[in-house]
């Protein structure tokens, strides 16, 4: 082995090209001229075609990318008509009338050894009456519209949360496209409606648009939205339907004014064949149905929805369709999909844009060369399908954790037998409190325990540690500690006060 | 069987007399209530098969022990214990090589791409940017500081002991609990289910529970007329004046591997293989024969700890790590009540994974180098897809494939891959995409700065003579 300096050899892949802007392309366009700086990079996206604007709710791991890309956070924010998010409220999932926040943070603090929720349990379990939600500083925090960044002193309650953003995904694109073309990205407008395979490997050779151009490739990024132009339309990669598991199918989305306090949380609000998210950014409200078609009408779907908006819509709804499920292979040969092309699970935990990151994270870490090695294919497709899964059973959880039986869906999840890898899971929790431990998901153990609890699945029985407190000693720890966070919380900003001072806030009518 | 109706567990029996027994002891006994009556059932020796765990505890003790009241000043007052920067081997895997296993944080990135990556553009390698790593090699030894700016604070250490004086100090802490002094001669079992333990003295215990920590010759064996391939290994304890290395010593040889290290009183030596040279020990040294053989961790109301559930030398760190984590484990799902069919079920599923992943890790140092003879590793661990997987990806790039319940860190494999010189095939386009001249002066500027904080620690010996002095001058009562 030697010095490396003519690693930049003829093997190396010197063109990309993404076909399909919006938010997948952007951002990995964004990615790869940062990390990747000697690839040349198109992106051929049309004007006419539009995109989904997938995910306006993001999750904590999205300030990694923008990190990563060298984005300031307040220019983002202004930029994106951005505001904070401490978690997501969840409506009417266990039982009507119920509500509980998903924080991004930790319940409590541990004592000793022993896990927060364990110490509740015990207190719940000898008639305390406080919510485990109590004991989460960002829920707190949200419930009372409050933000600051988390504190760097770790052993403070104000540090034991993690943040996201609700922004607009579509000035996320534009931004991600300025950041990229000033980093040499080209960008081609026009729509293919051709392409061309080597007839020796089946790579995908050449792109021919209606226009006339063509776009020759290496390494092709199919961001193109749920047909998949590339992976499935060209290379037939096939499909692995998950409606089995999650049938809503079905969309409709609108924009309403804001009215009122801006609140840095997300809302998921059961309805009767689905549910309705509301994503409040600085200028207006995002709002949406996620419903399956089996057990409504879409004129009852839109009736649902319309009138369910804090404020007065600012358009028609928009209405999507899709299956839930992903690819059977997200890459193959010399095409990677990334975005809705690669697989779609509705976003009520906001991870739309999150299995986009990974996919690109991925991408970046198995980067081929023009060998485009089988390795490469696979370790990537076994690393998504496992992301891919894993949310899957996370998202079943919220419907199967209820008592709700009130109409036809609800009935038909009481029905469902579940994979038992939630099942197992599910068992765990109930027994006395066991939570997943694994560490390859974006869901780990806090946000388990927040569905659970949230949604009234209580442990039977209490962790034999747990007992070795006198109620005394819980009594006193469980209420010093709520009284802290509430203290806390209390001296905290407003959060729209806090976006404004960090030069964030975007003085705007709410028609922009 | 017929089905009992679920009560509390209220008794439990822990099997064993060494290390992973009194461990488990002293951990259950500060977690759990009172009511949970526990009772320890040994021989009245110590348990020679604690040999297999090897001497050396891994960083995550540290936690471990103070959980159970156990804090470093009380560990070096009232043992013989001595630091340890991790292993350190010669003549595995390529001849001639030689590298430090050492205990070290996660390097940060530069420029955004992990440094393992990156030394494909240099001619250092990566023990030599490893501070616990370059300190181990030279003798010194000094705790890592708060100041994270200082490269030590890089290093993790852990300590190098003498099992049976930890066992003992594991069981002086452990609070009130009942010792039968005598073996288990006979057992009661109804499918997987224990009712009672006869003792070789005549007593009969039923508990609730049972944890079987008595090493690879389990109370299965007691149950079990299924025969398995035996494998011996063989060790001598010498006395010794003060401490050596910060280290353990392996050295692979033809037909054998053996190690040397040194706490503060005894030098151990362990040699395994099928031609363990005459000569190599004294009439001092012993023998222990164990059956390879893995089983299911949790059945019925018995779980297997630590190499109860499946022996494996310590040609690693990995038999330890495996039970620090059976026993950080089980603490956790410990059971509430007769019906553990759950905790079992959750238990298992980690565990076996676990177990998995620690055999990856020790058959890939095993197959490296020189054959020792008998395979100690099960064969299929070899053939293991998670390996091929794990060493098919770094030998192509340098990407490092983790899974679930590894007890191998990504670094800890990196150091693996290095010490056996194995280089990716295609250097990653990440590293690609720097400028060579620029990475090769970062690493070579951390190389320096490493070496020249080495040379300014105290050999291991002197500091702990100094820590020793100075807590007994704080009334640690270090004598």
């Amino acid at each position: 082995m030697g010095n490396s300096d003519s690693v930049l050899d003829t093997s190396s892949i010197q063109e990309v090209t993404i076909l399909g802007g919006g938010t997948a392309g952007w951002m990995t366009a964004a990615a790869l001229s940062f990390k990747l700086p000697n690839l040349s990079v198109t992106l051929i996206e049309s004007d006419a075609i539009g995109t989904v604007g997938v995910g306006e709710a993001t999750l904590p791991h999205i300030r990694y990318f923008n990190n990563t890309i060298g984005i300031d956070e307040a220019e983002f924010m202004r930029e994106t008509r951005a505001t904070f998010k401490l978690g997501i409220e969840f409506v009417d999932w266990g039982q009507i009338g119920q509500s509980y926040i998903h924080p991004f943070g930790e319940f409590g603090h541990d004592i000793g050894s022993l896990p927060f929720h364990h110490v509740w349990n015990q207190y719940r379990r000898n008639g305390g009456d406080a919510s485990l939600f109590d004991f989460s500083y960002p829920v707190v925090a949200a419930r009372n519209c409050r933000f600051h960044h988390p504190h760097t002193d770790l052993r403070r309650i104000e540090a034991t949360f993690g943040y996201a953003y609700q922004f607009d995904s579509t000035l996320y694109a534009r931004y991600l496209r300025r950041i990229s073309e000033a980093r040499g990205v080209k960008r081609v407008e026009g729509k293919v409606v051709k392409v061309d395979r080597d007839p020796e490997t089946g790579h995908i050779a050449k792109l021919h648009l209606e226009n006339g151009q063509t776009q020759d490739g290496e390494l092709f990024i199919d961001c193109s939205g749920f047909r998949g132009l590339l992976i499935e339309d060209t290379l037939k990669s096939g499909y692995q339907n998950w409606s089995e598991w999650l049938p809503c199918n079905r969309a409709l989305a609108v924009a309403s004014e804001t009215e009122g306090e801006i609140f840095p949380y997300t809302r998921a609000t059961a309805r009767t064949a689905g549910w309705q998210w509301r994503i409040p950014l600085q200028h207006r409200t995002g709002n949406g149905h996620v419903y399956c078609s089996d057990f409504i009408s879409d004129e009852e779907a839109a009736d649902q929805l319309l009138s369910n908006l804090d404020g007065a819509p600012l358009s028609d709804p928009r209405p999507l369709r899709f299956t839930t499920g992903r690819r059977n292979t997200f890459w193959q040969d010399n095409v990677v999909a990334i975005g809705l092309s690669a697989g779609f699970l509705e976003p009520l935990e906001s991870t739309s844009i999150h299995l986009i990151q990974e996919g690109i994270t991925a991408l970046v870490e198995l980067f081929p060369d023009r060998h485009f090695s089988k390795l490469d294919q696979d370790e990537y497709n076994a690393r998504m399908g496992l992301n891919f899964e894993r949310v899957r059973d996370f998202l079943l959880l919220h419907y199967v954790a209820t008592d709700r039986d009130d109409s036809e869906m609800w009935r038909h999840f009481r029905a469902l037998k579940l994979p038992d890898s939630l099942q197992d899971k599910i068992d765990a929790w109930e027994s006395r409190g066991i939570v997943p431990d694994y560490e390859q998901s974006v869901f780990l153990p806090p946000s388990w325990i927040a569905v659970f609890a949230g949604q009234n699945i209580l442990p039977k029985s209490n962790h034999l540690s747990a007992n070795r407190f006198t109620t005394d000693e819980l009594n006193q720890n469980i209420q010093k500690l709520r009284s802290v966070i509430k203290t806390t919380v209390e001296a905290a900003p407003v959060h729209m006060d806090y976006l404004q001072r960090m030069g964030s806030g975007t003085a705007v009518s709410p028609a922009n | 069987m017929s089905e009992t109706t679920p009560s509390p567990v209220r008794t439990v029996a822990i099997v064993g007399n060494g290390l992973a027994a009194w461990l488990i002891a002293a951990l259950l006994r500060a977690r759990l209530p009172e009511t949970v009556h526990l009772t320890v059932i040994g021989g009245d020796t110590d348990e020679p098969s604690d040999i297999l765990y090897g001497t050396v505890l891994p960083p995550e003790i540290y936690n471990l022990h103070l959980s159970f009241g156990l804090d470093e000043r009380i560990l070096l007052s009232q043992s013989q214990t001595a630091f340890c920067y991790g292993m350190k081997y010669a003549s595995l895997g390529t001849e001639q090589r030689e590298w430090m296993q050492a205990f070290h944080h996660p390097i940060p990135p530069l420029s955004g791409v992990p440094v393992g990556l990156l030394l494909s553009h240099t001619n250092i390698r990566l023990k030599d940017i490893l501070i616990s790593a370059v300190a181990g090699d030279a003798g010194k030894f000094a705790h890592p500081p708060q100041d994270q700016s200082n490269p030590l604070s890089m290093a993790e250490y852990g300590y190098i002991i003498d099992a049976s004086e930890i066992a003992s100090l594991y069981q002086s802490l452990t609070g009130p609990i009942d010792f039968h002094s005598s073996k288990v001669s006979k057992i009661d079992a109804e499918e997987d289910r224990i009712h009672a333990l006869h003792l070789e003295n005549g007593e009969v215990v039923s508990p609730d529970f049972v944890i079987d920590a008595s090493g690879p010759n389990s109370l299965f064996n007691l149950v079990s007329s299924d025969p398995s391939p035996m494998a011996t290994l063989r060790f001598e304890r010498q006395s010794c004046d003060g401490p050596d290395l910060p280290l353990c010593y392996v050295e692979g040889n033809e037909g054998f591997w053996k190690s040397v290290s040194q706490t503060r009183s005894v030098r151990t030596l362990i040699a395994c293989g099928n031609d363990v040279p005459d000569g190599f020990f004294s009439e001092a040294s012993e023998e222990i024969s164990f059956a390879r053989k893995d089983r299911t961790p949790w059945r019925g109301n018995c779980v297997s700890i630590g190499q109860a559930a499946g022996p494996m030398v310590p040609l690693t760190v990995a038999p330890m790590r495996r039970l620090l984590r059976d026993v950080k484990r089980l603490s956790e799902y410990f059971p509430v009540s007769t019906d553990m069919k759950i905790e079992a079920r959750a238990y298992n599923s980690a565990a076996n994974e676990d177990h998995r992943h620690a055999r990856l890790f020790q058959t890939t140092l095993q197959e490296s180098g020189p054959s020792f003879g008998e395979s100690l590793e099960p064969p299929e661990a070899l053939t293991d897809p998670k390996l091929t997987r794990k060493l098919q990806q770094y030998e192509e790039r340098g990407y490092h494939v983790a899974y679930d319940h590894e007890p191998f860190d990504r670094l800890d494999w990196a150091i693996l891959h290095d010490g056996l010189d194995r280089r990716p095939r295609r250097m990653d386009p990440l590293a690609a995409s720097l400028d060579p001249a620029r990475v090769r002066a970062e690493i070579e500027a951390m190389r320096q700065r490493i070496a020249a904080l080495v040379s300014q620690m105290p050999p291991h010996p002197l500091y702990i003579e100094k820590l020793l002095g100075y807590l007994d001058r704080k009334g640690g009562g270090v004598g």
